[in-house]
């Protein structure tokens, strides 16, 4: 039974398929109102459950304790221990606040990913570096490797421009982008009070994963620099939807560019070391959430 | 359902009626109870794995609490018949 039509090509899809059959892309369904509202929901439930039987389990098992009556004093421990479990053991779900800015950052992300395809931008992109708090390196996604767009201009940062030329020659050209992970990046330096201009990149890696940490997105598992390329593995704690969506729909932007958090930590390196960063690679681990992002500065 | 979710109703059913049939049989030390209650812990999880990565390491810290206080109620109970 055809239940709706691909988001990218229009085909008809089934209600069973997970990818298009024409395209091959996966389907983003559209899910009910109710169904984030009911799991939010259900996460406050099973908290106040939580709670009810661990203050019901300590009443009974004080005052039975005080009375001297023994299978009351299990009962309250059995009660108290259930209370734990329900509390403690099942991984709380997304809030409904969180879903909802996964969701409306995609179509923004996708639509970097459309612009990256239509003009055949193959080239990683270029982070270029800033300082100020709050203020995130740009990305320069070049038409073609030349000596000019390698390097582009700092001044760039300050262009509110699409399109940009670097150098004299017609390929010296390219598409300048904000940083996916630029927001990221502003409130990690709001949360740190500090720029991370001013940082050394010996300290980058305590300050990012202090940062990320209290932005409750990720912590930062491994931090290796060798010569010119820094090897920096993160755990996700959020965004992880976010995160292999994008991997699905977006490859170019993924690779080229970078997700929100790949990007921030980009940004964050070519911030602190005051050099040009780009995107050699990033891999997913999704049963650990551990994202290996694998990063080059310019000499 | 999810694993987690039948697994803390199983426990929880495992519990109370062990509270129960225990009361019935008229049994008062604590130390039964609650060596059965970190026995059924491990029977529960068992049947009802495997969880999430995160449920998993959780269960397994929960696990090694209750087998401690399992395992000072035995070595209680071996010094009590051979004192």
């Amino acid at each position: 039974m055809v239940q709706d039509r691909c988001w990218v090509c229009g085909s008809d899809i089934l209600a069973e398929d997970n990818f298009c059959r024409k395209c091959g892309v996966e389907l983003i369904r559209s899910e009910p109102a109710s169904k984030p509202r009911s799991r939010f929901e259900d996460a406050d439930r099973q908290i106040s459950i939580g709670i009810f039987l661990i203050a019901i389990g300590a009443l009974v098992g004080l005052l039975s304790y005080l009375m001297g009556i023994i299978p009351m004093l299990a009962f309250g421990l059995a009660s108290f221990l259930v209370g734990i479990l329900v509390l403690y053991l099942p991984e709380r779900r997304e809030s409904i606040a969180g879903r909802l800015a996964t969701d409306s950052s995609l179509p923004s992300l996708l639509n970097i990913e459309n612009l990256l395809e239509d003009l055949d931008l193959d080239e990683r992109g270029i982070y270029i570096p800033a300082s100020g708090i709050g203020i995130c390196p740009r990305v320069f996604v070049p038409l073609a490797e030349t000596q000019a767009t390698r390097q582009p201009p700092v001044g760039l940062v300050n262009s509110r421009r699409i399109f940009v030329t670097v150098g004299e020659n017609p390929e010296d050209r390219g598409v300048l982008l904000d940083a996916p992970g630029s927001q990221i990046l502003a409130a990690l330096e709001q949360s740190l009070r500090r720029d991370l201009a001013k940082a050394k990149l010996d300290d980058l890696s305590a300050d990012l994963n202090s940062g990320l940490k209290a932005l409750g997105i990720a912590k930062v598992t491994n931090f290796e620099h060798k010569d010119n390329t820094l090897m920096i593995q993160i755990e996700l704690t959020s965004l992880i939807d976010l995160e292999t969506k994008l991997r699905n729909v977006a490859p170019r932007l993924v690779a080229q560019v970078g997700t929100p958090a790949t990007s921030a930590v980009a940004a964050a390196v070519s911030k602190a070391t005051g050099k040009y960063v780009t995107l050699k690679s990033t891999l997913l681990d999704p049963s650990n959430k551990r994202v290996s992002i694998n990063l080059k500065l310019s000499p | 359902m999810k694993n987690t979710d039948v697994f803390i109703i199983m426990y929880a059913a495992l519990l109370f009626s062990t509270v129960v049939i225990l009361s019935l049989l008229s049994v008062e030390r604590i130390d039964v109870y609650v060596a059965l209650f970190a026995i059924e812990f491990f029977v529960a999880s068992e049947l009802n794995s495997p969880l999430g990565p995160l449920e998993s390491r959780r269960k397994i810290v929960m696990g090694i609490l209750l087998l401690v206080i399992f395992t000072g109620i035995v070595l209680e109970r071996i010094v009590e018949i051979l004192g």
